[in-house]
Order: structure tokens, then C-alpha cells, then sequence
């Protein structure tokens, strides 16, 4: 059997640090620190958790799930984000894909995913010799209905299930959930930033018991958190494939300069 | 009429090799050619949030939109003050 090492969640969007010079660097060095501590469990590979923003998934084919199962990924290039390769890992996604069918999940498969700066802008920072291989995981928020919080977390337990059962011995897996915090972005309320579900969001993981959060509606997350904050299902999804693990808030700042709360964590295993 | 008209070509802008410029260059000719409805013409036109939100267009590719036309936008969203940094790690 794998064995899933390591576990975290960040936000995924960096603007001009012009006019907040010293929040951006905070921002900058706690997913970096997230990284390390990642990269220290000495991961096989990462499945990085995201929404695409319809530079993948857009209003053509609106897929709830969508797995990356190619052999290389090149990022698609928005903000500028250069267009480097990493490498994919097709049979842990392949192997993920089979075992949710199994398990009432029908997901979307990609092999020509470009990811954008949900997937590629934690990893340029977390990993930027493009070492690591990954597993892109796209969860669309961006669609109606949108994939509701209880679900995304039970398919995280099906991704956790194919590691421990599926998966050859001695490998080691990360999960990155990426998105969020709190954020109104073109719609009623654009701009805003809820200090208060941003700091509630990530109590509820560090403490280990994100359950309430899945049972939110989706409109109920909207209503806290904005329509970008629905991206917290991301992090439901990781803390589904890590059950009863608990951590630490590796940073936070509210940043309405760039129209969102920013904040990571991770969650490591009982001793 | 469905706004799916005026939310296609927008999330084409950055996809099909081209039409961005296109678009800059003969917007008519752009709007002509996915069929865009008078008042959807005039949402893109003004390219505001707002009314782009009243043309139909999905708050997302709101963004898209933006990031084409304002370069304010573009600017402002981007890694390129990050990107060296980054660099150096590797």
C-alpha cells in the first residue's frame, strides 16, 4: 500500500506587491514554508486540488471533476506564469479515476489540461525545479450546480482509499488543496474580505474537524465567503483523503488590495 | 437570447491563437462572427464589471475580459514580480 505523507492547503493568486510590500512577502514566504514542510516528507508526487478558471473547464463542457492523467503538464500561462514543463503521474490518476468509479464518482479525464495559476502558481513556488510530478485534481466551482462540499470531501476519501489500497508499497503521496480564502470576485460585495470565515475556515481544519464545513450549502458559502470562497471545497477534498489529521495556520493576511483573504495551513498525521 | 453567445467568445480570447488580436484590431468583425445580439455588443464595448455583468458574462471570464482589454488589470494581476525569486530557487 501508499501512503499519504503529507497534507496542506494554501491560496493560489499573487498580484503586484506594489503599495503592500511587506503582506506580499508574508504571503510569498508562508507558501514557500508550506512547501518545505511538504517537500520534507519526501513525497513521490503531489495532487494538487484546484478550481481551473475556465481556461480548461469553461461553459463548452462543464465537467464537476476532472483528473490530469498525462505523462507532462504545461502550465496555460495566465499572470504570466511561465509556460515550463512538470511531470505528470498517470497511474496513481488513472488508478484514482477507476477506484471513484467504483465508488460513485464518474470523473472527467484530461490529457491535454494546461493548468492555470490554481495548480501552477503554488507549484512554481513550492517546487520550482519541476521535480515533483503532480496529479491535477479541478473541481468546478464555476458551474451550476456547483459540486457540493459533503461530495468533494467524500471523493478526498476515495483518493485516500486508492493510496492505501491501490498503490504500491513504499510510495509516498502529498495532497495540496488550493483556492480561496474569502472572496467577492465580480459580483455583489466585490472586494470584500470576511476576516471572520476566513478565520473559521481555518480553525476548522487545523483543529482536525472540518465536518460543519460540509455541511454548508453552496449558496451558504457564497453568502460567507463570496463566490470565491466556494473554493474552500478544494480544502474539503484534502482533508477527506486525511481524516482526523490536524495542524497549524502556516500564514494569514486579509488583502483587499487584491480582493481576497490569503491563507495557508497543513495537517499532519496523529502521532 | 443566451448569453452563452457573448461568454463564448470571451473564453476564447485566450485560447484561439489570433482572435485576442483580432479582436483589438476588428471587434465588429469579432462580434459578427459569434453572433453577439446589440445589447451584448454594447456590454463588451463598455467592458466595465458591471456591465459586462448585465451582457451576460460569467463574473470568471469577467476576469478574462478585463485581463485582455484593461492593462491596468493586466498589471496588476500577474507573478512577474515573483517569477525571478523563483528562478533562483530552482
Amino acid at each position: 500500500m501508499g501512503r499519504l505523507v503529507a497534507a496542506g492547503a494554501c491560496s493560489h493568486i499573487l498580484m503586484s506587491p506594489q503599495g503592500v510590500e511587506e503582506r506580499a512577502r508574508a504571503i510569498v514566504s508562508g507558501i514557500r514554508e508550506l512547501g518545505r514542510r511538504l517537500v520534507a516528507k519526501q513525497p513521490d508526487l503531489v495532487v494538487v486540488v484546484s478550481s481551473d478558471h475556465m481556461f480548461n473547464v469553461n461553459m463548452s463542457l462543464q465537467a464537476p471533476f476532472c483528473v490530469g492523467v498525462a505523462d507532462e503538464y504545461v502550465p496555460f500561462g495566465d499572470m504570466d506564469i511561465p509556460r515550463e514543463p512538470r511531470p505528470g503521474h498517470r497511474a496513481i490518476a488513472e488508478a484514482f479515476v477507476a477506484q471513484a468509479a467504483r465508488r460513485g464518482f464518474d470523473l472527467a479525464k484530461a490529457e491535454e489540461l494546461r493548468p492555470d495559476h490554481g495548480v501552477a502558481l503554488p507549484m512554481m513556488l513550492i517546487d520550482p525545479a519541476r521535480t515533483l510530478p503532480i496529479v491535477p485534481v479541478l473541481i468546478n466551482i464555476n458551474m451550476e450546480p456547483v459540486p457540493g462540499p459533503a461530495r468533494c470531501h467524500a471523493l478526498g476519501g476515495v483518493l485516500r482509499e486508492t493510496i492505501d489500497t491501490l498503490r504500491p508499497a513504499g510510495e509516498r503521496i502529498a495532497v495540496l488543496a488550493t483556492g480561496g480564502l474569502s472572496h467577492w470576485l465580480n459580483i455583489p460585495r466585490h472586494g470584500e474580505v470576511s476576516r471572520a470565515f476566513d478565520q473559521e475556515v481555518l480553525g476548522s481544519f487545523v483543529r482536525g474537524h472540518p465536518e460543519q464545513l460540509t455541511r454548508l450549502t453552496p449558496a451558504e458559502i457564497v453568502e460567507q465567503g463570496g463566490n470565491g470562497g466556494l473554493e474552500i471545497v478544494n480544502w474539503l477534498f484534502m482533508a477527506g483523503a486525511a481524516p482526523g489529521w490536524a495542524g497549524d495556520i502556516v500564514y494569514y493576511e486579509e488583502m483587499p488590495e487584491w480582493f481576497t483573504g490569503m491563507g495557508g495551513l497543513e495537517l499532519r498525521e496523529a502521532a | 437570447m443566451s448569453s452563452y453567445a457573448v461568454n463564448r467568445l470571451v473564453q476564447e480570447l485566450f485560447r484561439q491563437p489570433g482572435l485576442l488580436e483580432r479582436f483589438r484590431e476588428r471587434r465588429g468583425e469579432v462580434y459578427d462572427e459569434y453572433g453577439l445580439d446589440p445589447a451584448q455588443r454594447a456590454g463588451l464595448d463598455e467592458g466595465t464589471p458591471p456591465a459586462l455583468a448585465a451582457a451576460g458574462v460569467h463574473p470568471i471570464l469577467q476576469m478574462h475580459f478585463l485581463l485582455a482589454s484593461n492593462p491596468d488589470v493586466a498589471r496588476l494581476i500577474t507573478v512577474d514580480a515573483y517569477r525571478d525569486d523563483a528562478a533562483k530557487e530552482a
